[in-house]
């Protein structure tokens, strides 16, 4: 495991914050200067354009050493061969612009929106810095799911949490190089006994084991969840805090799988809410829930809930 | 959205309340943007779940799912270990009254798009809810028709056999014949004529189910059918129908050929005489001039020829009662001496006649030793028609009685598993035997038994195969050792 400040090779560069300082200043003046130019060319070009245009923004990122930004451009990439995407890369351009904004007024944001804005640039935040300053949060949290993602020549793994007594969501982000061994995943649907380190910022999402309890605890039993109108109110505030927030955990209750007319999975809790379900057909879901209502967490995103884990009576806490 | 997509360059963005007051058009547009992205994330609404359509709820299961242990091993087959061993655990499951677990059917009706012999089992294990989830993926459709389908369970079968592919509407079809073999008839009798020739052979192999004499005439019928395949299939369904004219027919020649002479000095015998010709009616009767086999060498000597071919094709097809009529109890029939040494064709055609007609008594003569048949798989196959207690001792004979490696293996992998009792000893002895070995032939048949024995050897027999004393093992016996023990655990977990 390793802190994502290890990625791009800024360790060495940690203790010389003026010069990193003026690098990133640099960097998000010149990706200022790019996003204008995009608008003013106009997108349309997006369509046809080649994966070198997205990446060569990115690696001045790099370079400029703001590691997260140049991920986010470079995810761009990938934007104009879904569906409705000029409004999509509209609004990653434009959130982008408001980062470069945001850093800019950096001394004049509250504490918390600085640190949110810190980390979505991409300055490294020392683990020990987080155990020592952050927010500690004591609670019984359950393992709600766990997703790997490949992000360059790492594997990038989140593991989200939920308090069950404070609510709280907390979000353990890992980075595991090639050579390394993976850890084992936490199994979805257990939960353990812990005080959680919150990373600063606006919105304390990103969170470190400071330390473990209890071992964790499988067995019957759902997580406590919320419906969807209540989720979408926690969401609400959520990027009320945090307005470049893309992923959210969610966990429904009592919610069964409908479909819309165009055969699109939602899904649908007691009131009568519903929220449309994102990726490939969730077959592993659709034959546990089979029709009836189930528990079910998910990772929300701008285009949908993509499910994590559903928890079933018989079947138990299904990884989906 | 239309001003970002053609440039500001070439048109002015609109201007909105609350955005800053920058001065170039692109920064402005941008900033614009990200108030109202920010305010739609922010602000998503839920969809009204009264315009969308509900999945409808799978039927509730009868059978009680796998215990845990069971599923978290079919979890790991699945998932590619010991892979071969999935029809057997899903059989035992099945075999138990037992189903598989919701989660795990995605994965398990993915192996069956592949691998069409595993379909049955799947069909048998998945439960309502397997079946249910097929019908959600047409990848997965195979399953409807995979399974014993009964004709109430299936409201889209009457329209399938309307309009569906020939696989959908045979598979129909087989399950109608499964409980209502006359309806399964006059349905197919309506369109029979209008069916291309392939698909008269599907459907007419359906008859296997529910066959009686109430098929006669269909099954008479179609004996001039413009079809190659569709003629052949009848003959052979026919053959198989006791008390038709058919097997009447069959017999008439038959009898002109074996004659029992009682009266000889050295006991009684059979003489044989090989049909002399080849007529339309036999051909009509489904033995064709060259009859598959005929010109395989006989032990000792040239090949079976086309006369000897076409007698033991007629005594396959003839009704075994004829010869137990004429000539007494079958294990007497077997071991009567032949003049002339024409004992295979007959034995051989007493073999496949034995299997055709499932009949016990003369599966148990031909078994019991003695018989001269040829061809190992034709009595290797008779193993199927014993009572299952019998078959262990039978097969572990015929090993006992095999004159060579060669056969021995031949026969072997046609004798279906569990291999237990006598025969699962048998075969352990031929493994160790073989492993201690150095010599080529012997490595040949271990990396060949091992091969088919895996599968069907009882697991029991892997602590005795583990104990040999040869170091270190040869590869293929600890490969077999592992799958043997995978299995055990596996059976046990199922009990």
């Amino acid at each position: 495991m390793s802190d994502p400040a290890g990625i791009f090779g800024f360790v060495r560069d940690l203790g010389t914050g003026e010069r990193r300082g003026r690098r990133v200043d640099d960097g998000l003046a010149e990706l200022d200067r790019w996003l204008r130019d995009q608008v003013a060319h106009g997108l349309a070009r997006a369509e046809r354009a080649p994966y070198r245009l997205w990446d060569d923004a990115a690696r001045r990122l790099v370079d400029a050493q703001a590691g997260a930004l140049a991920a986010r451009v470079r995810a761009l990439a990938g934007v104009p061969r879904e569906p409705g995407w000029p409004g999509r890369l509209l609004a990653e351009y434009a959130l982008l612009r408001l980062l470069v904004r945001a850093h800019r007024r950096r001394d004049a944001l509250p504490a918390g929106l600085h640190g949110t804005v810190r980390a979505r640039v991409g300055f490294p935040v020392a683990r020990d810095a987080v155990l020592r300053d952050g927010e500690r949060v004591r609670d019984r949290w359950w393992v709600l799911g766990t997703r790997d993602a490949a992000q360059d020549v790492l594997t990038a793994r989140r593991v989200w949490l939920r308090g069950e007594r404070t609510g709280r969501p907390a979000l353990l982000l890992t980075f595991t190089g090639p050579n390394d061994a993976p850890e084992p995943a936490p199994p979805p649907g257990a939960r353990f006994e812990a005080e959680l380190a919150y990373y600063p910022g606006a919105l304390p999402l990103r969170a470190l084991v400071a330390e473990r309890l209890a071992p964790d605890e499988t067995g019957p039993g759902a997580p406590p969840g919320t419906s969807v109108q209540g989720f979408l109110d926690e969401h609400a505030d959520a990027v009320a805090h945090d307005p470049w927030l893309d992923r959210y955990p969610a966990t429904l209750t009592d919610v069964r799988l409908a479909r819309d007319a165009t055969g699109a999975l939602f899904a649908v809790d007691e009131p009568g809410d519903a929220l449309p379900l994102r990726g490939p057909v969730p077959w592993t879901l659709l034959a546990v829930a089979g029709g009836e209502r189930v528990t079910l967490a998910g990772e929300w995103t701008p285009r949908g809930l993509r499910p994590l884990t559903t928890w079933h009576p018989a079947e138990g806490a299904v990884p989906l | 959205m239309a001003a970002a997509l053609l440039g500001t360059e070439r048109r002015d963005p609109p201007v909105l309340d609350g955005a800053g007051g920058e001065d170039d058009a692109a920064a402005r547009l941008l900033d614009q943007a990200a108030l109202l992205t920010v305010r739609r994330r922010a602000g998503v609404v839920a969809a009204r779940g009264g315009d969308l359509e509900p999945v409808a709820p799978a039927p509730v299961e009868h059978a009680p799912a796998v215990p845990d242990a069971a599923a978290a091993r079919l979890a790991r087959i699945l998932a590619g270990e010991q892979i071969r061993v999935l029809p057997e655990w899903l059989d035992a499951a099945a075999g138990r009254g037992l189903r598989v677990p919701a989660r795990l059917l995605p994965a398990l009706l993915e192996r069956g798009r592949s691998d069409r012999m595993l379909r049955p089992s799947i069909a048998r294990a998945a439960g309502r809810r397997g079946m249910w989830l097929a019908l959600q993926n047409t990848d997965w459709a195979y399953l409807v028709g995979a399974g014993p389908v009964r004709s109430g369970d299936d409201p889209a079968g009457a329209e399938a056999w309307r309009s569906g592919t020939r696989h959908r509407r045979a598979a129909y079809l087989s399950g109608l014949r499964g409980t209502d073999p006359a309806a399964a008839r006059d349905l197919l009798r309506e369109t029979w004529d209008r069916e291309p020739a392939p698909d008269r052979a599907a459907f007419l192999g359906t008859f296997a189910w529910g066959l009686s004499l109430d098929d006669e005439e269909f099954l008479e019928a179609a004996l001039d059918d413009r079809g190659k395949d569709v003629r052949q299939l009848a003959a052979d369904l026919l053959a198989r129908l006791p008390g038709a004219a058919y097997g009447e027919r069959m017999a008439e020649r038959a009898r002109r050929c074996l004659t029992l002479r009682s009266g000889a000095p050295d006991g009684p015998c059979i003489e044989v005489e090989a049909p002399h010709e080849h007529d339309a009616g036999l051909a009509r009767d489904g033995v064709p001039f060259h009859p598959g086999g005929s010109f395989a060498p006989r032990p000792g000597g040239g090949p079976v020829g086309t006369r000897a071919a076409w007698l033991r094709e007629i005594l396959a097809r003839t009704p075994l009662a004829t010869w137990t009529s004429a000539f007494g109890p079958p294990d007497g029939i077997v071991r009567l001496p032949v003049a002339g040494g024409g004992a295979g064709d007959l034995h051989t055609g007493w073999a496949r006649a034995a299997l055709n007609q499932r009949d016990v008594e003369w599966a148990r003569a031909l078994l019991g030793g003695g018989a001269a048949v040829d061809e190992p798989e034709a009595l290797a196959d008779l193993l199927g028609v014993l009572p299952a207690d019998e078959r262990g001792a039978a097969a572990a004979g015929l090993v006992r009685g095999a004159p060579d490696r060669a056969e021995l293996l031949r026969l072997l992998e046609r004798v279906p598993g569990p291999w237990t009792g006598p025969l699962a000893a048998a075969v352990v002895t031929i493994l160790t035997g073989s492993a201690g070995q150095p010599t080529r032939a012997a490595e040949h048949t271990l990396v060949r038994l091992c091969r088919v024995a895996d599968l069907r050897l009882d697991p029991a027999a892997a602590e005795r195969l583990a104990g040999h004393p040869v170091r270190p093992h040869p590869r293929p016996l600890t490969d077999l050792v592992e799958t043997l023990r995978f299995r055990g655990a596996m059976l046990k977990e199922l009990s």
